[in-house]
């Protein structure tokens, strides 16, 4: 008998959780960002002391002699947001398509099933341009460093408090950890955070849920309004990995041209150039393959 | 999070697909994080298991253009930087395998660890088993941990290793007589 495949069970541990996979490939895929072509980078996570420092220069920036600020409150917008939401209706179809476009170069699209199959179509994304098929298993959707299915999606409440009071002990439940161990109150109420600007990003959440992520995002604190931009207004807001900016435009309730969001496919999407919008409808459409 | 083509797109159309687009080797990471990160953790804990199989890939991808078909596959290529990485932290596997040697199997950390003890034959042999993997030198122990706990083909290990084929037998040969004698001895012991 071969005594030494007992190894095997001696040595046996637990499978990495999917935090922990999802975390370290966003690890990968921001080392590989300084090493593609521009056309890439801006697609990819920068590091975070890159990231950092850029939104450290935005805000240093400010506006020295120009016309005072107008007397806007993050609260304000996200408010104003918030009541956009709730009068747009969510519209009916199959797949969910979000259009994800930087600056005024093509867009990348997303069609997601309820059941989290998707398939993209994109330059320089898989498929090249054509309609490629992502995933054929059906799995959870990935809001912020959570992962949920359209069910229980859909069943989030409609109230900010219970809204938001469900998302943080989800998040602290999780087991997420960061480079640094595991992570601290301040951490896990960013990372809350990022599941809250998931769900105004990308999520196929219902109108009034959108509306509740706007108004508990009002309610947090160290959210604040850095003055207008082109896309709409520029809020800094707490992540998990410090302050970033967010471009929200009150008037759609979307995010428009905002150097950071929460997409669907996990992690924090920042690039570092021009703006990202983001577009989502519900749709009985796909693209020939 | 290209899952379901995991199974089927082979090693060698993951390598085509990453020399023309770079982006595309996260593919690779898709395929074998798990497989690396259970082999790092195995020797050392989940903690550094973790960070050795994360720069196991970020190294790969940086040595991406060194990769050769011709000297093995991706999988043993991945275990070979693991590996490497491991051996700067020979103290602490020692350690871990001491520690195994005293209390038997760890407790287990989850339900997932409930399958770790499975026979009672196994767990009688455990702590023994342990503490003869200590006793091993670094060669042998790498020799003995990819072939049965990452499960790689001796072919695979002497690619991973940068050893011959012939190497890798000798090797465990002499790794195997260690381990009975350190077991044998313990038994004498009582």
């Amino acid at each position: 008998m071969d005594d030494l495949r007992e190894i095997r069970t001696l040595l046996a541990k637990p499978e990495p959780s999917p935090e922990v996979v999802a975390r370290r490939r966003q690890q990968l895929r921001a080392g590989m960002g300084g090493r593609l072509p521009r056309r890439r980078a801006r697609w990819l996570l920068v590091p975070v002391a890159a990231a950092a420092v850029a939104a450290a220069a935005v805000i240093a920036v400010g506006r020295p002699g120009g016309p005072p600020p107008a007397v806007t409150t993050a609260r304000d917008v996200l408010l104003v947001a918030a009541t956009t939401a709730e009068r747009t209706p969510e519209g009916s179809g199959t797949y969910w398509h979000i259009t994800v476009t930087v600056g005024s170069r093509p867009p990348s699209e997303y069609w997601y099933r309820r059941d989290g199959q998707f398939w993209i179509k994109g330059k320089g994304l898989k498929g090249n341009g054509k309609l490629f098929r992502f995933t054929t298993k059906p799995q959870p959707f990935n809001v912020g460093p959570l992962r949920m299915s359209f069910d229980e999606l859909r069943g989030l409440p409609a109230d900010e408090d219970a809204l938001y009071t469900r998302l943080r002990s989800a998040v602290a439940g999780s087991g997420i950890r960061t480079s640094a161990g595991a992570p601290s109150e301040k951490e896990l109420d960013g990372f809350a955070v990022e599941t809250l600007i998931s769900l105004v990003s990308e999520a196929p959440v219902t109108p009034q849920v959108r509306a509740a992520a706007y108004r508990a995002l009002a309610a947090r604190p160290g959210v604040t309004d850095l003055g207008e931009s082109g896309g709409g207004r520029r809020l800094r807001v707490p992540l998990s990995g410090g302050d970033r900016e967010v471009v929200v435009d009150p008037d759609t309730a979307r995010v428009r041209d905002t150097p950071v969001w929460v997409p669907l496919t996990g992690g924090v999407g920042f690039t570092d150039g021009e703006g990202v919008t983001i577009d989502a409808e519900w749709t009985d459409e796909l693209p020939a393959e | 999070m290209s899952t379901e083509t995991r199974a089927e797109v082979d090693d060698h159309d993951l390598v085509a697909r990453f020399r023309l687009d770079a982006e595309e080797f996260t593919a690779v990471y898709d395929r074998y994080f798990r497989e690396v990160y259970l082999y790092a953790a195995g020797r050392l804990d989940v903690q550094d298991g973790e960070d050795i199989a994360a720069e196991t890939f970020c190294l790969a991808f940086r040595d991406r253009g060194r990769f050769d078909p011709a000297r093995g596959g991706l999988r043993p290529w991945l275990f070979g930087i693991a590996t490497n990485l491991i051996a700067r932290h020979r103290r602490k596997e020692a350690r871990h395998y001491r520690a195994l040697a005293r209390t038997g199997a760890e407790p287990p950390a989850d339900s997932h660890e409930a399958r770790v003890v499975e026979s009672l034959a196994a767990r009688r042999m455990a702590p023994r088993l342990a503490g003869a993997l200590a006793a091993l030198n670094r060669g042998e122990r790498d020799v003995v941990t990819l072939v049965y706990l990452a499960e790689l083909t001796h072919q695979e290990v002497a690619d991973a290793l940068g050893v011959s084929y012939g190497t890798v037998g000798s090797r465990l040969n002499r790794a195997r007589k260690k381990i009975h004698q350190v077991m044998a001895k313990e038994d004498d012991h009582g």
